[in-house]
């Protein structure tokens, strides 16, 4: 059964090194009919050479923002970055030109999104829409595009890539449609990859495999990174070196996965792990609940973000936003629970 | 909508006695007294094509269905997109042929009630109606599900006034205490769909269900779409309901996890057909037929100490419901298929507890 390695690897050197990725206070607001909604507002994120780093939250958290802000593609208006830094090897993406961006944007990082079917264009084969990236950067000639697209589809396990070529996204199904969207973020070789809930409208079957390939790809050049944005905590769990849990536009704890896992801190991310019914083990007779619902966007708490729904809010946890503070070497959590060194 | 009726539409409510018990042998394993029984239910849609529309191909979504659903028992249908499950809540209650005319179903859908025994299938939409109020339904999507131009009292309401016999006075308190029982507050009922958060429209949606007082609730996805916080709120919920109204579910899911751990029975479904069925617990401890064991091995663990063992996934895609493969339908990516499973289509046996249909699996 199992001669192949489990999802699992030494600790890649990124993680204290120089970072690929340090995204450091960033805010991105967007003005709308009911207010001004801070989706993310402060948010502090490494991400190492080789490393895959897993970005959960339920729906509003900010994760996609996030993501979007990195690659400059928030609409404006409504939204606006108002502040912090996106360094990508050192630069800060925030301060670059337009076409800077461009150049940066499916070469240097790129992203695949959940949907294949709404990504991808209806109206033109999948080696055209492969091609085109390659020719969108300058990076080949035609013929020399279309070798290495049939080499990418193969790589990404479509049988008989060539002819696939000439095939439309119809007449793929889903988990091949998200094969083809892997296989043109990979065309140009990035080494940051942003994969949002890439497998969140697969089966289960097709889910292990994509994420089996996204790993393999990772690990083919050991220099890549993935940053993971999903809302399941198993699919990171299986996954993820890091991860960094937001919850209302912050990122409220951070950690090496085993340790988030295994001694979760912050009562948001205990919380939903409690709350997750599971397919083996023993069968709870109810399921642990958060109470209350996701707090409206326009209309956040003023102290911690989760205080609404917390069941183990105390004095300042209302008036005093907590910092994010490590309590463990790489484990960070926003919770006054945890005093910092002060 | 209103189009030809079909053969069995207009037969008439139809009683129907008498039946050989033990004749289906997986109809039959509830423990609980069978209120709804599926007896060799097949629906098929037809594709028509050309100038002249005629009848190009079919998809054969369910393909020889039974199974027995008992008096305030939960039986999950898991399995994933195009195995039928969906088609099969929509059979048992009998909307199909509101949808689509032009689907063929064939089978049994034997609803026992306090007056005796109804064959839901052979039911047109006319005399379905006195049985539509036991019969409800829950869906995935609390937003698209929910008419957004009605007040939550008015989307509640109306499955009252459909069925109703009621004043408006009583469907308003009717109204009041059903968004208590969903743990939605009164003075929500004025409010519009959009006023709410997505659990909290799934909460209407629940409401809405229970308007008629039903027996039997088909929740189809009744969770998917919402957030991990939410999900268990709303799954305790359902199973609170189940235990004071004394409900019967049909839980459809492709999440496993959740349907462990409401399901008392569990069908696992593979292109149309249930390739093993049984107590959840039995099957989920120690899955028997090679696609339960393939679909519960990829369900990823919340834990990172138990990382799955990469390429262990099956390859190749689920074929397509209207290109079914012959014989077993699971053989095109069956680990242990043997050069027979192209020829024998392997029929539902007794086997440690459940049933199962796969001669090769131990």
């Amino acid at each position: 059964m199992s001669d192949e390695p489990a999802r699992t690897r030494q600790q890649p050197a990124g993680a204290t090194a120089e970072p690929l990725l340090e995204i450091r206070g960033l805010r991105t607001y967007f003005s709308t009919e009911a207010g001004e909604a801070k989706a993310v507002d402060g948010v502090d994120l490494r991400i190492g050479r080789g490393e895959v780093v897993g970005l959960v939250g339920e729906s509003g958290s900010g994760k996609s923002v996030t993501a979007l802000s990195v690659l400059r593609l928030i609409p404006d208006p409504p939204g606006h970055i108002v502040g912090g830094q996106v360094l990508f090897k050192g630069r800060d993406l925030l301060t670059l030109s337009w076409e800077e961006m461009r150049a940066i944007r499916g070469r240097e990082i790129s992203m695949i999104f959940q949907e294949p079917m709404t990504s991808l264009n209806p109206v033109f084969t999948i080696g055209m829409q492969l091609v085109e990236v390659m020719q969108a950067h300058g990076a080949a000639a035609e013929a020399d595009a279309g070798r290495r697209a049939i080499e990418m589809l193969t790589r990404v396990g479509i049988p008989d890539a060539a002819s696939r070529m000439s095939q439309y996204p119809h007449e793929l199904s889903g988990g091949m449609r998200q094969r083809v969207m892997i296989a043109i973020a990979l065309m140009l070789n990035p080494s940051l990859l942003i994969a949002d809930e890439p497998t969140t409208a697969l089966d289960v079957t097709i889910q292990a495999q994509i994420l089996d390939l996204m790993l393999d790809l990772r690990d083919a050049d050991g220099e890549s990174a993935i940053l993971l944005i999903t809302h399941n905590l198993a699919v990171v769990a299986q996954t993820c070196d890091r991860v960094a849990v937001m919850y209302g536009g912050k990122v409220q704890e951070a950690a090496p996965v085993e340790a988030l896992f295994r001694e979760p801190r912050h009562p948001y991310t205990q919380g939903l792990l409690a709350s997750l019914p599971r397919v083996d083990g023993e069968r709870a007779r109810r399921l642990t609940t958060i109470p209350g619902s996701v707090p409206d966007i326009h209309a956040l708490p003023v102290g911690c973000k989760f205080v609404t729904r917390c069941t183990r809010r105390f004095e300042p946890c209302a008036g005093i936003e907590p910092e994010l503070v490590e309590v463990a070497p790489g484990h960070q959590v926003r919770c006054h629970l945890y005093p910092g060194p002060s | 909508m209103n189009g030809p009726s079909t053969p069995q539409s207009g037969a008439g409510p139809a009683p129907v006695t008498g039946r050989d018990d033990g004749r289906d042998a997986a109809a039959g394993t509830t423990v609980h007294a069978p209120l709804l029984e599926v007896e060799g239910l097949h629906v098929r849609f037809p594709i028509f094509g050309g100038l002249i529309p005629r009848r190009k191909a079919e998809v054969h979504a369910v393909d020889g269905v039974s199974f027995a659903l008992g008096q305030g028992e939960t039986v999950g249908l898991v399995g994933e997109s195009g195995c039928g499950k969906t088609t099969v809540g929509r059979a048992v209650v009998n909307i199909l042929r509101a949808m689509n005319y032009r689907v063929d179903i064939d089978g049994r859908i034997l609803y026992h009630h306090a007056a005796g025994v109804v064959d839901l299938a052979r039911l047109g939409r006319r005399e379905m109606r006195q049985y539509r109020s036991d019969l409800q339904m829950v869906f995935q999507d609390p937003y698209a599900s929910l008419n957004p131009r009605m007040t939550i009292a008015r989307i509640i309401e109306e499955p009252m006034r459909v069925h109703g016999v009621r004043s408006a006075a009583e469907r308003r308190d009717r109204v009041r205490w059903l968004l208590e029982k969903v743990n939605l507050r009164a003075e929500h009922a004025g409010r519009y769909p959009h006023e709410f958060s997505g659990g909290q429209r799934q909460r209407v949606g629940i409401a809405r269900a229970l308007a008629t007082n039903p027996k039997i609730v088909i929740a189809d996805e009744p969770v998917s779409a919402l957030d991990v916080s939410i999900q268990a709120q709303v799954v305790n919920l359902l199973q609170d309901l189940q235990e004071e109204f004394g409900l019967s579910y049909v839980f459809i899911s492709h999440d496993l996890s959740v349907v462990r751990h409401i399901a008392d029975r569990i069908l696992v479904m593979y292109l149309g057909s249930i390739v093993e069925s049984g107590p959840s617990e039995e099957v989920y401890r120690r899955p028997l037929h090679p696609y339960s064991r393939v679909l519960l091995s990829a369900v990823p663990r919340p834990d990172p100490s138990v990382r799955l063992p990469r390429h262990d996934a099956v390859s190749d895609d689920i074929p397509s419901p209207l290109n079914k493969p012959s014989g077993c339908a699971f053989r095109t990516r069956c680990p242990i298929a043997r050069p027979d499973c192209a020829t024998v289509t392997p029929p539902l046996e007794w086997r440690d507890g459940r049933f199962v249909a796969c001669p090769y699996s131990e």
